[in-house]
């Protein structure tokens, strides 16, 4: 658990780095649009393909997981949204923001026995 | 704990997370500094911007399109009649991933699509370096800095090519590649197959041509290890192989949709043909406007060379306990043989302006190996003399590839965006629009952005007009078509259609009535003054002698309603320049 909560932080940290790295550079933007911007990033992407790299927690060192998981996020995200709207011609903005959350819970289910309590 | 021991507590932490900050975390420290100065002649400072903003060529407002597409559209199988001649089945093949991640961040974000786009495009060339770095970092942490200094060169013209000008589905998919490369070195583990199966049908539905090389990469790989191994079958990693093939499945069983279109494309291919432009060298001529070259890279060609020789000699090798480090140099060597072969025509050499991307392990190589030449007796101290090395070359590329400052609004502007957003917003869906002229109108693509069926006069006939002073309601213009030439006729059978019909979608040049579209759009300034003058006449003549009315205008442009489509029209009559 105590590596799983260490994770987290280095999640945060990762996000006030990216935080930091896109105020430089937005640096006529607004603190408030910057991290809007980072959340539709994070909880779109980043937090679900952690989660479903979670599986190989003990396996896979945290930066090689996370690289992984950004890539699986990004990607899955974008063929889910694809396929959903494919197959029962729904228009992605009714469903999108729950793509990641069904992510996030499998991710976390598959992992469980991954993580020590 | 008295106050004297809370502070010497406090000491002990601060000194001991001190000594976390390791030459390598300074190292990044500075990249990212370099990075964001190379980065910032970028986006002008602000995420939102008023207007499609720093976006060179068609093809980006192509994108944009798409983006736009995937926010609005209830079913894939179809394009909009807009970008379709008016057809309402007219099969929709365009790449999907890229458009959904665009509109997605962009909805969740509130900022628009266009912004949203460049800004992706910085992200993910931003997250190939670091990919990129890792992959390096996972066969040996000496090597990572040496290689990512490269990276900076992205940012800088003719490589920049892929920020701004029309490679957002490369982008796209070379970041899917990157991940894959990283999630190779560890197939072999249980289920990793699934990762590596979703992310390779991502990189496909992004952009098909980097997938095929990128997969070419790993089937050289097995190839190059049977040779390594004397060709001896029984030494081959089978269970990365099969792990490999099951992945295949996964990418295959996510693609069912695109089956139609390959079998279309199998069957309009003739066999020789296509082995004959796979195996045929492809030069582009230097006076191409996005020729890219080992020259472009300026010093680091030279280094780039001698490490091809190193990355040759190490596929070679027969070094399993470096099977990654084998597959990282089989992958740079694929992406630099494919980019000289004509596999799309001239997009094929397209993916050079990638160099700084896939050549980051080729430098590394090079500089590693080097270093041990000359240094190896030095080795407790190797680290630091790489990182010094590292430095160095992030101070090269900074003084000699430093990019300069992109226009800002070099097709689009806040004006002209003014007036497709009114047309987008306040006009019946089937309108006809005929897009008369403008100076900045040469990338047509950007009024796919008004949403409505388009007519484009042509520019250089529009001119010819003014040169004979006629003043007349009939221009020479194309129908404006973004969709492929195919119609759904069921799931798996797709029909090549004509625009040839007599619905007057035609895609070839056709003499056109001003009268007989239900909205004119047009700047009524030009830098030229003539120009002005009679762009100026024909919008008043249009109103006067015909029944136009404006409905919208700005400084520089102006919409006008047409109240009589179809109806008589002013007569064709000499003007005086």
């Amino acid at each position: 658990m105590k590596q799983l909560v260490d994770e987290l932080k280095k999640i945060g940290i990762l996000f006030i780095v990216a935080y930091a790295f896109f105020q430089i550079h937005y640096y006529k933007e607004s603190p408030f649009t910057i991290v809007r911007l980072l959340v539709a990033h994070f909880y779109l992407f980043i937090i679900p393909g952690y989660c479903l790299m979670l599986y190989y927690l003990k396996k896979i060192e945290f930066p090689y997981r996370v690289f992984i998981g950004v890539g699986l996020g990004y990607a899955l995200q974008g063929i889910l949204s694809f396929l959903i709207t494919f197959l029962f011609k729904i228009n992605l903005r009714s469903y999108y923001l729950f793509i990641p959350l069904i992510i996030i819970i499998i991710g976390v289910y598959l992992a469980r026995k991954e993580i020590p309590h | 704990m008295g106050i004297i021991e809370e502070e010497l507590d406090f000491h002990i932490n601060i000194s001991e997370r001190l000594k976390k900050i390791t030459p390598e975390v300074i190292f990044l420290v500075i990249f990212a500094g370099f990075l964001l100065a190379f980065i910032a002649v970028y986006e002008g400072g602000v995420l939102k911007h008023d207007s499609p903003y720093q976006l060179i060529a068609g093809d980006m407002f192509t994108f944009q399109v798409f983006s736009e597409v995937a926010k609005d559209t209830n079913n894939y199988d179809f394009l909009p009649p807009y970008l379709a001649a008016g057809h309402t089945n007219a099969a929709n093949m365009f790449s999907p991933t890229p458009g959904i991640l665009v509109a997605e961040i962009a909805l969740l974000s509130g900022a628009e699509t266009h912004d949203i786009l460049l800004h992706l495009n910085i992200v993910f060339l931003t997250l190939m370096i670091a990919g990129s770095y890792l992959a390096l970092r996972y066969i040996n942490k000496d090597l990572a800095p040496l290689g990512i200094p490269l990276g900076l060169l992205i940012w800088k013209w003719p490589f920049s090519y892929v920020i701004n000008w029309g490679a957002q589905l490369s982008v796209v998919n070379f970041f899917f590649a990157v991940s894959l490369l990283l999630t190779f070195f560890f197939l072999k583990e249980k289920g990793m197959f699934i990762v590596f199966g979703i992310i390779n049908a991502a990189s496909f539905i992004a952009h098909g041509r980097e997938f095929q090389t990128f997969n070419v990469a790993v089937i050289l790989f097995f190839f190059i290890q049977w040779i390594a191994d004397k060709f001896d079958l029984r030494k081959i990693d089978w269970h990365l192989a099969k792990n490999y093939l099951f992945s295949l499945a996964i990418t295959v069983a996510v693609l069912f949709r695109y089956i139609p279109i390959w079998k279309d494309f199998a069957e309009g291919a003739k066999p020789a043909s296509v082995v004959g432009t796979f195996f045929a060298y492809c030069p582009l001529s230097p006076d191409s406007y996005h020729y890219v070259s080992f020259a472009h890279l300026g010093i680091f060609k030279w280094l780039i060379i001698i490490g091809i020789i190193f990355a040759l000699l190490l596929c070679f090798k027969k070094t399993y306990q470096h099977i990654s480090l084998t597959f990282l140099m089989v992958y740079s060597l694929t992406y630099i043989l494919s980019s000289y072969f004509c596999i799309y025509g001239n997009k094929t050499t397209q993916i050079r302006h990638f160099f700084p991307i896939f050549l980051i392990p080729i430098l590394a190589i090079c500089m590693y190996n080097l270093v041990i030449l000359f240094n190896n007796n030095l080795k407790e101290k190797r680290g630091t003399i790489i990182i010094i090395l590292a430095i160095i070359l992030i101070i090269i590329a900074t003084t000699f590839h430093y990019p300069k400052p992109v226009s800002e609004y070099p097709v689009s502007n806040p004006l002209t965006w003014e007036g497709i957003k009114w047309v987008e917003r306040n006009t019946p869906e089937d309108s006809k629009v005929v897009v008369l002229y403008g100076d900045n109108f040469y990338q047509e693509s950007l009024f796919y952005l008004m949403k409505r069926p388009f007519y484009n006069v042509l520019s250089e006939k529009y001119l010819e007009k003014i040169k004979q002073g006629r003043l007349t309601p009939t221009y020479n213009m194309t129908f404006s078509i973004l969709g492929n030439h195919y119609v759904r006729e069921s799931l798996f059978k797709l029909k090549r259609i004509s625009y040839d019909g007599p619905n007057g979608a035609n895609l070839k040049e056709f003499e056109g009535n001003l009268c007989n579209f239900d909205y004119v759009f047009s700047n009524k300034v030009s830098r030229n003054d003539i120009v002005s003058a009679y762009t100026q006449t024909v919008l008043k003549t249009l109103i006067t002698e015909s029944k136009f009315i404006p409905v919208f205008e700005n400084d520089l442009m102006i919409v006008l309603q047409n109240k009589n489509v179809g109806g008589a029209c002013f007569t064709e009559k000499k003007v005086t320049a």
